[in-house]
């Protein structure tokens, strides 16, 4: 709820803050308070009711929404918090899961550096009504480039040597930080090979592309396993604008194509923000290495998980439900990583593998657009169902949720 | 640096896993105060780097062999290393993938060799190579065994009966087994007779599963080494007591070194009667630990299988049948000449 000098977060009839609630309802509060009369350049004072429910997957956003307001101001927001010493879950929530520190002042190196986003009254933090412990590694994590451990990266030559660096760092990190917690999660091996490769990658992306801190974490329940990773850089467009064209691959191609498709009348911020997801899928799917596309297919086709990528104003959700436009889009990826492993490895010449590169770069191509305009003709039938959701106040940056679901 | 590789004739040998875990445990970690990378021998998937060392190594005298590396206990390896394989496979007459599994195979984009046969999910040898011919070569246990040996030949320190009284047991050992020589003249290969002895006591669940994690124990220098490698590749934690020394010497401050109901396995180099293994194993249990049995490099089997400890493990032992140095432990009843 919008208030005199900023927000107030409570949850109405105990139900709890989803991210679906955050990019709804909290962005359009702090569109609001920008907009309004009372707006003296001073950013929102963030209030948290003391029953609100709060979901884990929030707290990356919730930091990432912090940490740019921050940047915008050049000056920390307060965070105001209520202690009354009874039902104080949410903030040991907060302080259990590490956010507190990582968003606060916390010099202590026992515990995560603080980040500076937040000043709160230190002192409505202790007193804890119950002394039961939440699991132990469910923990907001915080990536940033110039960490002491991968500040080397920049030295390691090509851009791919660059991100091999950096994928292996954070692997390393990932079993560290969330082995115990995913080898709970599950005994299938070659599911918890895939979530740390998932999160390292993930990850990398965000390290290499936005430039920012990037903000981890990852939660289980009884019935799934989910993560969320953000950052604030500069988001998708930004990123595919500065890729070279190719013999095969058009610079932002699939972006002007879809302007001239999709009917659906949107701001050119929003059509940039939404078609630009669409863009870096194909990238990806062009591209000998293996990334962010497979990492979708994946989790949906072999986890039957969901796959949530938010970018600006736009976010995509890829579930099950594509499952049939999925599997023929895998088809062509193995074909186009069959192509490129061959020409690697010196079996086809170049003139072979570029003449098979553009026929499959163009199958490809009507692939992701005929996707594409199939889910913004339904956005239009449905609003509310849709796998697109298109939002009134945009977050900066790249935010990607996963979650797979037990067996 | 490449810890297990062995050469012979035009082979080359290599254990992928033993490579990951040096990596994990000592080069992962980039030095950043707030993270403690350690993986230690529990990391099962490959990365780059270790295929870099792996390439660096080949690079550095060992081109143009065949070389075999074995996968076994490894897992996964990490995306889009397809350069890597196409690097070394370059500088190399053959390249075979031993245990390797198939999901491997597929992401490393290497499967287009296809005339490799792959039955459940795991192909035995993989050459990475259009023709697949049958290339025979001698195990790599055989190797192994055979240059331990060697290795092992080369540091025994001979001494005159009279000379060979050992202050810490009433016996002479005309020929000494300097561990420490051993460590130094092969440092790589030493450290990968330490990831199997590792390897080993990880495989004896009676230590490893257990809600409490063994305590690693050493009583001298080379003890102590090996237990400083053994804790980076368990992940265990360790205490050292320097000094056990000779069998009449009298303890005054032991006791509050040992936890109580703390599981202790005693790490030593060369174990001969076992005397010191006896005073640790009386210090443990005098102080309230539970001893839970014996690490060494090298062990002399001085009892007959039957009447040998069980709680023992070791990576190498001399005993009857198998004496390459002619290890003798004499008493002056069968020295004539003192």
């Amino acid at each position: 709820v919008l208030i005199d000098n900023g927000i107030y977060i409570s949850s109405q009839n105990g139900q709890r803050l989803t991210t679906f609630k955050f990019y709804t309802e909290l962005l359009c509060d702090l569109g609001d308070y920008y907009r309004s009369s009372d707006y003296n350049r001073e950013p929102p004072i963030i209030s948290l009711d003391r029953n609100l429910i709060i979901d884990p997957l929030v707290l990356p956003l919730l930091a990432t929404m912090g940490a740019y307001l921050k940047s915008f101001h050049k000056k920390p927001l307060f965070l105001e918090l209520e202690n009354d010493l009874s039902s104080n879950g949410l903030i040991r929530f907060l302080i259990q899961s590490d956010f507190l520190y990582v968003v606060g002042d916390n010099k202590n190196p026992q515990l995560p550096l603080g980040k500076e986003i937040f000043i709160f009254d230190k002192r409505v933090v202790g007193g804890f009504s119950s002394n039961k412990e939440m699991q132990a590694d469910h923990k907001l994590r915080v990536f940033s480039e110039d960490d002491s451990g991968i500040m080397a990266y920049k030295k390691q030559g090509s851009a791919e040597s660059q991100r091999d660096y950096l994928i292996e760092y954070f692997y390393y990190l990932t079993t560290t930080h969330f082995g115990p917690l995913i080898e709970r999660t599950t005994n299938d091996e070659s599911l918890i090979d895939h979530l740390f490769d998932t999160l390292s990658e993930l990850t990398t992306n965000g390290i290499y592309h936005s430039e920012t801190d990037v903000f981890v974490m990852m939660f289980n329940t009884a019935k799934r396993c989910s993560c969320s990773i953000s950052d604030y850089g500069k988001g998708l467009y930004k990123s595919m604008e500065t890729k070279a064209s190719n013999s095969y691959y058009e610079t932002l191609g699939i972006v002007n194509e879809l302007k001239n498709i999709v009917s659906l009348k949107m701001s050119i911020d929003v059509q940039h923000a939404g078609f630009a997801i669409f863009e870096t899928l194909y990238y990806s799917m062009l591209k000998s290495r293996n990334g962010l596309f497979d990492l979708v297919l994946s989790i949906v086709l072999d986890f039957n998980g969901t796959f949530r990528i938010h970018n600006e104003s736009v976010q995509v959700v890829v579930s099950a439900r594509m499952h049939n436009e999925l599997s023929e889009l895998r088809k062509l990826r193995l074909k186009i990583y069959d192509c490129h492993a061959l020409f690697n490895m010196e079996k086809t010449t170049e003139k072979e593998f570029l003449s098979d590169m553009l026929i499959l770069s163009r199958q490809a191509k009507s692939a992701i657009l005929q996707l594409a305009n199939n889910l913004f003709i339904r956005y239009t039938l449905d609003i509310q169902y849709s796998a697109i959701r298109i939002l009134s106040v945009k977050l900066k940056g790249v935010h990607i949720e996963t979650e797979i679901p037990k067996i | 640096m490449v810890i297990s590789a062995i050469k012979y004739n035009s082979f080359l040998f290599i254990d992928a896993h033993a490579e990951q875990s040096y990596t994990g445990s000592f080069l992962a970690d980039k030095g950043d105060f707030n993270t403690n990378v350690s993986q230690g021998i529990y990391g099962q998937e490959l990365t780059k780097e270790t295929l870099l060392n792996i390439l660096e190594y080949i690079l550095a005298g060992s081109q143009e062999l065949t070389v075999i590396i074995d996968c076994s206990s490894i897992r996964d390896i990490q995306s889009n290393q397809q350069e890597q394989i196409k690097a070394i496979k370059k500088y190399v007459k053959l390249l075979i993938l031993t245990n390797v599994s198939e999901a491997i195979v597929v992401k490393l984009g290497i499967d287009i060799y296809a005339n490799n046969v792959i039955s459940d999910g795991v192909c035995l040898e993989f050459h990475v190579a259009d023709n697949v011919e049958d290339v025979s070569y001698p195990s790599y246990e055989e190797l192994f065994t055979k240059k331990f040996e060697d290795l092992l030949k080369a540091n025994v320190l001979e001494s005159e009966p009279k000379k060979a009284f050992r202050k810490n047991s009433p016996i002479y050992i005309t020929k000494f087994i300097d561990v420490k020589g051993m460590l130094v003249s092969d440092r790589e290969f030493f450290l990968y007779v330490i990831y199997r002895l590792a390897v080993g006591i990880l495989d004896r669940e009676i230590w490893s599963k257990h809600l409490y994690q063994p305590i690693l124990f050493c009583q001298n220098l080379n003890g102590a080494f090996i237990a400083s490698v053994l804790s980076s590749f368990l992940q265990w934690d360790l205490l050292t007591m320097d000094h056990i020394g000779p069998v009449n010497k009298m303890y005054s401050n032991i006791g509050n070194k040992i936890k109580n109901d703390g599981r202790y396995l005693v790490i030593s180099d060369m174990v001969c009667l076992g005397t010191e293994i006896r005073i640790c194993q009386n210090i443990i249990n005098y102080s309230g630990g539970h001893y839970l049995g014996n690490a060494s490099i090298v062990r002399v089997d001085t009892l007959v299988p039957e009447h040998q400890e069980k709680d023992i493990i070791s990576v190498y032992h001399i005993n009857h049948d198998n004496n390459p140095v002619n290890y003798k432990i004499l008493t002056a009843l069968d020295i004539t000449s003192i």
